[in-house]
């Protein structure tokens, strides 16, 4: 089964995210600050990280370089999850070490299909079980 | 120096010249040449005098001769004849016989024939002898005599006997004698006749002599036959020439020089003996001085002539041409009267100088008619300058090189409360504002260096009233340049001065408040632009706390539509879709504004980088394909076949064009929607044509406006922010093209925009 890590400090956010990628069949992992993102990252060596920008203590921009830092973790991709949308914040992300960037609010509908084409090839979710 | 007098002088020191060179040189040569031809002519005259005295000795021997064959002389009988063998001086007594008278008397004829011979006389064999005139009776024998000796050993000849010295006289002699033989051949005596030396030296000397020299006849052993100076007579030659005797005695012929003379000799053939003649050193330097004094004279003479010529032709050809030019210009120079007849004949330079000379006077009368024409307009011009000078609003100020005024016209001198005469003579300092004395010291200064200047000066009035007035000064140089004084022209500006700080006040005061305006506008710039950055921070803010919730609820209603959390009736159904939309519309007007405000702060980055326009077409019209699909109208892409890559942002252009097309669609009930792309100059104009409702023309000009919808009658009928085509042209001005619009109400419209083609090499 496909492992997604979403470091998200808003319940409601990790919430829906949850909610639709768990009925597409993909298993999520939670940590609540950049910290623990990275612990995370470190024991669990997700498929794909969706990654908050607005965190406590540590913002995404610099757990993104922390988590590119980590060997076994350096290759897996990043996606940037911010309602951050002024000039400048998806280039901010993207070098950072973020492989992808998805303003919210997202899209119910098609947000799967933005997350499935940053994953490796035959790494599909799977049947919900 | 007149020119004859200057051409006498040269004549004279070329004769001294001469003279100096022919008394230097020539005396020498001359001598020598004179010597010679003296010499040669000497011995030519000696050849002469030899040729007569052989003569003269020739006929001598021929009558002795003749004496011998005489019949009465060739008696044979002794007892006839005188004898003196025995003969004492005081019982002699002379008894001749008549044979012995006759040959006495043919003795005294041949004589009294022969002036030179002193005595005719024989000697015979018996001792006894007859002479021509009577003898002393002194014992004598003839047979012992020189003469006597010669002849007896010279048989058949004349012989002509050395000189001997007679027995009854102090004479000294030379006798010609001849054997006189008898019938049978028998020699029975010996005539004579004597020649003394005394004779033969008168001989000589009337037979000739050369120039007036003494002449001296010397035998062949030296012995002096004839000479003037008696004393020398018989006497040897050596007494005089002592060391060069050899010489002279052994040489046919030739010159000695001898104390004070010379001495040219000739040796007779005839006779053996020398004949010679003494020039004295004194003739042949007389005839040098005669030789170079008619040289002289003829040298003189020609001099003289050659003056006197040269005067004459100089008085001619020189002289009076110049003096008549001379008069003429002393006439000219006198009176000024130009009006002369000046003669221009004659050839050469005098001829050539009269001829330039009238042309000159002609050129002086033209010049002075010219000059005069021109000092009358130059008096007019004068006299109508100084009415300017004098009436002239400008002031006018003369000064000399020592900076003191030669001349101010009245208006200048009103400027400063004097009169005209007061100022003359007056420095130029003491008029002079102390403030302003550097700049007139600089003004002087490029005076003095040929410059010109215009300049303000402060001038002090009489009452001390400060005058300000704008100078233009000029300097007044002479011919070659140096500095003569200055001229300058004055005009009061002190009103205007007065005007111009007041004027400048103003000034002072208005830029001051402009100033202060101008703070207080960049503290309420500064003050808009912080609120600017407030503006921007708030809405980047409120961007994202409107976007958390609105996460949630366009989220959660989608996952309720999807029934991913379980069935729904179709009422939830409709009103779950109505929630949806209005988040969505909500999302869309917040995303709108945000783009609106970024654009204005300034903060939206747009790209300017190469991409080909056709993918982006594409993937537009993919999208909005469902869109037309649902309101059944065709949508057709047309690109044309130039267009390539452009140089912009493409998802920018990507945004533009979605708001124009689903404006289009939006708008449109029935029809097409058509997108066009081609090229126009250095540009790609995309088009979006539709056949809807269109816009009238009255709000063309709002349609960019931001939040203006255009007035449909149907409130909201239409969905959208009202910014999408305001934030379009925005964008489209930010890639450096342009957005414009044409329409037809109730036929459609279209949409154009341009962006630049990517010019970059592939």
């Amino acid at each position: 089964m496909t492992k997604i890590l979403y470091i998200e400090d808003n319940d409601q956010n990790f919430y829906l995210v949850s909610f639709i990628m768990t009925a597409k069949g993909f298993g999520m992992v939670r940590a609540h600050d950049g910290r623990e993102g990275i612990d995370l990252a470190t024991k669990e060596k997700p498929d794909l990280i969706l990654l908050d920008i607005q965190l406590p203590i540590m913002d995404g921009y610099a757990t993104a370089r922390e988590l590119k830092k980590i060997p076994d973790v350096s290759t897996t991709p990043i996606i940037a999850l911010t309602s951050y949308a002024m000039a400048g914040d998806r280039e901010k992300a993207l070098e950072a070490g973020c492989t992808g960037y998805i303003e919210k609010p997202i899209n119910p509908k098609t947000f799967v299909e933005q997350i499935t084409v940053y994953l490796p090839a035959g790494d599909s979710p799977g049947d919900p079980r | 120096m007149k020119l004859q007098s200057r051409v006498l002088i040269l004549y004279l020191c070329i004769a001294l010249l001469v003279l100096v060179l022919i008394g230097g040189v020539l005396p020498a040569s001359l001598h020598k040449q004179n010597l010679e031809a003296i010499s040669g002519d000497s011995i030519s005259q000696l050849r002469h005098i030899d040729f007569a005295l052989s003569n003269f000795i020739g006929e001598a021997k021929y009558d002795v001769l003749g004496l011998s064959l005489n019949d009465n002389v060739q008696i044979r009988d002794d007892s006839h004849f005188t004898s003196f063998l025995n003969a004492s001086e005081e019982t002699f007594q002379y008894s001749y016989t008549p044979q012995e008278q006759t040959i006495i008397n043919t003795f005294r004829d041949y004589q009294t024939t022969h002036p030179y011979v002193s005595s005719v006389y024989m000697g015979r064999e018996n001792g006894t002898s007859v002479r021509s005139y009577p003898r002393k009776p002194t014992q004598y024998d003839p047979r012992d005599r020189p003469w006597y000796i010669l002849a007896k050993d010279h048989p058949g000849t004349v012989s002509v006997t050395d000189p001997y010295k007679a027995v009854t006289t102090d004479d000294v002699n030379i006798g010609i004698v001849t054997p006189v033989l008898d019938q049978n051949g028998t020699m029975i005596g010996v005539v004579g006749a004597d020649i003394t030396l005394v004779n033969l030296t008168s001989y000589i000397t009337t037979v000739g002599s050369v120039k007036g020299g003494e002449m001296i006849l010397v035998d062949q052993k030296g012995t002096i036959l004839a000479s003037r100076d008696s004393s020398l007579l018989y006497k040897n030659i050596n007494l005089i020439l002592r060391d060069q005797t050899q010489l002279f005695l052994t040489s046919k012929e030739g010159v000695l020089v001898l104390n004070g003379t010379y001495l040219m000799y000739y040796t007779s053939p005839e006779l053996g003996w020398k004949i010679g003649t003494f020039v004295p050193f004194s003739t042949i330097e007389q005839e040098i001085n005669n030789s170079i004094t008619r040289i002289l004279m003829f040298v003189l003479l020609a001099l003289v002539l050659l003056s006197v010529i040269t005067i004459l032709a100089l008085n001619y050809s020189v002289i009076q041409p110049l003096t008549r030019l001379t008069d003429v210009s002393r006439r000219i120079a006198e009176t000024g009267d130009l009006d002369q007849k000046i003669e221009t004949g004659g050839a050469g330079e005098i001829g050539s100088l009269a001829s330039s000379f009238k042309a000159m006077v002609e050129k002086l009368q033209n010049d002075i008619e010219e000059r005069r024409k021109v000092e009358d307009t130059l008096l007019e011009s004068e006299t109508k300058n100084r009415r300017i000078i004098e009436t002239a609003n400008e002031g006018i100020w003369v000064l000399d090189r020592g900076l003191n005024t030669t001349f101010v016209n009245q208006r200048f001198a009103d400027m400063l409360g004097y009169t005209r005469e007061e100022m003359i003579g007056h420095h130029l300092m003491e008029y002079i504002a102390d403030e302003d004395k550097q700049v007139i010291e600089n003004q002087i200064a490029s005076r003095r260096k040929g410059m010109k200047g215009s300049y303000e000066l402060g001038l002090i009035h009489r009452n001390r009233r400060m005058i300000w007035c704008l100078v233009s000064g000029s300097p007044i140089l002479d011919e070659t340049g140096s500095f003569q004084g200055s001229f300058g022209m004055f005009t009061d500006i002190t009103e205007r001065k007065n005007a111009e700080e007041a004027l400048q006040e103003a000034h002072r005061t208005l830029e001051y408040k402009v100033a202060e305006r101008t703070r207080e506008l960049a503290q309420a710039k500064e003050a808009a632009e912080s609120a600017d950055r407030l503006k921007s921070a708030f809405l980047a803010t409120m961007s994202h706390e409107l976007r958390t919730p609105l996460n949630s609820i366009i989220g959660f209603s989608g996952i309720l539509l999807q029934e991913l959390a379980g069935p729904l009736n179709e009422e939830q159904k409709k009103q779950l879709g109505m929630v949806s939309d209005s988040a969505e519309h909500l999302l869309a007007l917040i995303n709108d504004v945000l783009d609106l405000s970024k654009i204005e702060a300034g903060q939206l980055k747009i790209a300017k980088e190469p991409f080909s326009l056709r993918p982006v077409l594409d993937k537009v019209v993919r999208t909005v394909n469902p869109l037309a699909q649902v309101k059944h109208l065709s949508l057709e892409l047309e690109v044309a076949p130039e267009v390539g890559a452009v140089m912009a942002d493409s998802r920018r252009v990507e945004q533009i064009l979605l708001n124009l097309i689903s404006n289009s669609i939006k708008f449109t009930e029935q029809g097409y929607i058509r997108i066009s792309c081609e090229h126009v100059g250095s540009e790609v104009r995309i088009s979006v044509t539709d056949t809807g409702i269109g816009i009238k023309p009255k709000d063309l000009e709002k349609l960019f406006r931001p939040f203006t919808q255009v007035e449909t009658g149907l409130t909201r009928q239409y969905e959208g922010t009202g910014l999408g085509l305001s934030i379009s042209k925005r964008l489209v001005t930010l890639m450096g093209g342009t957005i414009t619009v044409t329409s037809e109400w109730g036929k459609g419209s279209t949409f154009s925009f341009t962006i630049p083609v990517d010019r970059s090499p592939l």
